[in-house]
């Protein structure tokens, strides 16, 4: 999948989802799940991930915590309260999004799908 | 997954000091992802994927994020520092509110000037410098692993957390110290009507007070997951 403009659009909601998911992760980790859940149609670059990151940080969505891993300091992202909120709120708007979109491409086809 | 020589560790290194990072979080960020990708990878195409995540980690991109990153830490810390001051008027925290004040207002009433000045600016100074101090020191220790890493960069690595922690103990010990001095240099000795004097140390005393508590919430809060 090449179009950067569809990922960019929803690359705060990716990250919430998969942070709903697994309780924290660190940024590598985000690229790679990303990668591995769609078989590498989806590549998250670093260029665009951590200013997300950073920004969502300080929108309070995200709270950091360092660790020491393997010789090595690792920075893990966390869902705040509101970071949580905002996830409802994001998957709700990107469903109805969907279904509005199949509607357009596919009128003759009812949607009932969710994400 | 595979563990990285000592060689292509320094590579990484040397690599990562080009980019003139100075912020631990950044700086500890980025390195944790050099590594984290090139233990990923074939050892044969080390040199490669070194060099495909330089291109993607540039000097500018790196400057990007750090200044992203203070400023993103200068709005989570001020908001952290709202969010605790509103706190101070919610029950239970209320009822030490009124306490506090209404005790600092009679003693007021009783002290002198000079032992108010002492005891209501001083003490409350003494704990923001006090506090400066242990950010200081955590930072310092909770930062060696990462300087012992980038030893030889000419570069200091700081904390943005804790900088601008700092940065907010350091004006209130400013702004009493220009208030005492400053008049003086004008030859105004006793430019504070007297009626005031009950006042102005009662009022100074209840903003440094919670000005201290506030900044100690953020230090201790922050100081479970950041540079601090």
């Amino acid at each position: 999948m090449s179009n950067n403009n569809l990922i960019k659009g929803s690359l705060q909601t990716i990250i919430l989802k998969l942070l709903e998911e697994k309780d924290k992760m660190y940024g590598y980790e985000i690229t790679q799940k990303v990668k591995e859940l769609t078989s590498g149609e989806i590549k998250i670059t670093e260029g665009a991930l951590y200013p997300a990151l950073h920004k969502m940080e300080a929108d309070g969505l995200l709270t950091t915590e360092i660790e020491q891993v393997d010789n090595r300091v690792r920075k893990y992202y966390r869902l705040t309260k509101s970071g949580k909120k905002e996830m409802s709120f994001k998957m709700d708007e990107l469903n109805e999004f969907v279904q509005n979109l199949q509607k357009i491409l596919n009128p003759g086809i009812e949607p009932n799908f969710k994400l | 997954m595979r563990n990285l020589t000592s060689e292509e560790i320094q590579l990484i290194k040397t690599s990562i000091k080009q980019k003139g990072i100075t912020s631990a979080e950044i700086l500890s960020e980025v390195y944790d992802h050099y590594l984290t990708h090139l233990e990923n990878q074939p050892e044969d195409a080390f040199k490669e994927n070194l060099l495909e995540l330089d291109e993607k980690f540039t000097y500018g991109f790196c400057k990007k994020l750090e200044a992203d990153q203070k400023k993103s830490v200068r709005k989570e810390i001020n908001s952290m520092e709202k969010e605790i001051f509103k706190s101070y008027f919610t029950w239970p925290r209320f009822a030490f509110t009124l306490f506090f004040i209404g005790s600092i207002s009679y003693l007021g009433t009783l002290l002198p000037f000079k032992t108010q000045v002492i005891l209501f600016t001083m003490v409350p100074l003494v704990f923001i410098v006090g506090l400066n101090v242990v950010i200081m020191f955590r930072t310092r220790s909770k930062l060696k692993p990462l300087k012992k890493d980038f030893s030889d960069q000419s570069l200091k690595i700081t904390s943005s957390t804790s900088d601008y922690l700092n940065m907010q103990t350091h004006w209130p010990i400013t702004l009493t110290n220009v208030l005492l001095h400053l008049p003086r240099i004008f030859g105004l000795t006793d430019f504070i009507p007297e009626y005031l004097y009950s006042f102005l140390s009662v009022s100074a005393c209840i903003l440094l007070v919670f000005y201290g508590l506030i900044l100690f919430e953020v230090f201790k809060e922050k100081s479970k997951t950041a540079f601090v």
